[in-house]
């Protein structure tokens, strides 16, 4: 019963309005019959707003009975779309009927036709306004050219040849990496200039994301190297976590700077490692540089290590906020697949996300690649090769 | 894999599974790279070490090769909804 006594007050109200308006165009109209292309007066400017109001309600033709009138042309394209409105009055008839669309001088807006438009019963298919439309400035006249929408039958074909899934993602999470340090590895220890100081990060940081939760994720080069800016990048976090939701991820591709500490302050501060495994230590060597010559047994100490402080501290090694140790997959791994394979076996490393080596061959192995057919791989050319 | 994991191994391939995810089960695995719209530059972001921002890794990648069209802004206090109307991250969102 409630809901069935709602629309008769609020169609009340928009007559009251559209006659208010209407009136008050009417009187300005009377005042200023000779140039009434602007309206000068506040009552004016009042009835504008009403009529936009009451055209934004309703389903209106592009009638604007005078040249003071505001034309939008937002609401109007809107009304291809919008259901028929009600046929037009007997006396809005006679006055479309009255008006010459051949005429250039605006007519004269009769009341029953402004009354009818402010009302919503325009007939969209009548000609009201031609006079005044051609007038407009071509930037107004959008719903005079623009094509009908499609009905939503119309529509439903398109629909149908869309893929299967419309596109309804879960929302979106907001990936922050970080890179504390840039191109420094083990080979080139001496490189300093492209350290990230503590203020960096912090400018589209994390309090300015829309997202309800941060993931913080330190690449590199080799993010260790640079541990302080992670420590305090860390805690930055974690007192932003108060108010946010986040989390940090240093993913260290091939853990070269770990100590025996830096695990346990991983774990304490709920943060979590990784780092990337090639395969085979022979092919992981190959594409890994380091001045020790063992990246592959550095990176499977400290892999198994980080493991070991998860289980004990009774935490899955393999679940969220843990990643799956990224495999550069280059076209050395190729013809390794199966002992690249087995090493996740072999290190109880139950996931492997094999990813293609982003990084671009360097022009030196792009000659080298178009100059003869030896294979080539992308990442063994220049430093550790930076992948997500 | 397949042949190691019939045996009693667990070892699943995380690519592989996220794209069998939305084949078989109908269900979006929200992998960023691959969604569509991208997720690149509006939900994630790469920040380098000077504070140059990127819609992502890659595009830091190409930035050091001279090439920019993933490059965001510098070290300027510019909140991340705004990094996300870039014309970068547009032309990469609908990509």
């Amino acid at each position: 019963m409630i809901a069935l006594r709602f629309p008769r007050p609020l169609r009340r109200r928009r007559r009251r309005r559209a006659a208010e308006a209407f009136a008050a165009l009417a009187a300005i109209d009377r005042a200023d019959d000779d140039d009434a292309l602007v309206p000068t007066s506040p009552r004016a400017t009042a009835s504008t707003a009403a009529a936009s109001s009451a055209s934004r309600k309703t389903s209106p033709s592009p009638r604007p009975s005078t040249a003071a009138v505001h034309y939008e042309p937002r609401p109007a394209a809107r009304s291809a779309s919008a259901p028929p409105s009600p046929p037009l009055p007997a006396s809005a008839r006679s006055a479309t009927a009255s008006s010459s669309p051949t005429s250039r001088a605006p007519s004269p807006p009769h009341p029953d036709e402004f009354k009818a438009f402010a009302e919503g019963a325009v007939d969209p298919d009548s000609d009201h306004g031609a006079p005044q439309r051609r007038q407009l400035p071509p930037r107004h006249r959008m719903t005079s050219t623009a094509p009908p929408r499609p009905t939503p039958a119309a529509r439903l074909p398109q629909q149908r040849r869309q893929p299967r899934h419309p596109r309804r993602h879960p929302p979106l999470q907001r990936d922050l990496r970080l890179l504390p340090r840039s191109r420094a590895n083990m080979v080139t220890p001496r490189v300093v200039h492209t350290d990230m100081t503590s203020r960096s990060p912090r400018r589209p940081s994390t309090s300015s994301s829309t997202s309800d939760f941060v993931t913080l994720e330190f690449q590199g080069g080799e993010p260790l190297v640079n541990f302080p800016v992670v420590k305090h990048i860390i805690e930055y976090a974690l007192e932003r976590n108060k108010t946010i939701g986040a989390s940090s991820s240093p993913w260290s591709p091939i853990l070269a700077m770990m100590n025996e500490d830096k695990p346990c302050y991983l774990l304490d501060q709920s943060s979590s490692a990784s780092a990337s495994i090639d395969g085979p230590e022979k092919l992981h060597n190959a594409q890994r540089k380091l001045l020790t010559m063992d990246p592959h047994q550095q990176v499977v100490r400290w892999l198994r290590r980080i493991n070991d402080e998860y289980e004990k501290a009774g935490l899955d090694p393999i679940s969220p906020p843990r990643r799956a140790p990224p495999h550069v997959t280059t076209r050395d791994t190729l013809p390794m697949w199966k002992e690249a394979a087995d090493t996740y076996v072999k290190l109880r490393l139950p996931r492997l996300f094999l990813r293609p080596s982003t990084l671009p061959a360097s022009p030196s192995a792009r000659a080298r690649r178009s100059s003869s057919s030896r294979r080539v791989t992308t990442s063994s050319t220049t430093a550790a090769p930076s992948t997500t | 894999m397949i042949g190691s994991h019939k045996q009693g191994v667990e070892i699943l391939e995380r690519f592989a599974a996220i794209f069998l995810t939305g084949i078989l089960r109908g269900e979006d695995p929200n992998f960023l790279d691959v969604r569509a719209p991208a997720g690149t530059g509006i939900g994630q972001l790469a920040v380098n070490y000077d504070g140059t921002v990127f819609t992502r890794d890659e595009g830091r990648m190409l930035h050091e090769m001279g090439d920019d069209n993933f490059f965001l802004d510098t070290s300027t206090p510019t909140a991340t909804a705004s990094l996300g109307q870039r014309d970068s991250s547009c032309a990469a969102v609908i990509a």
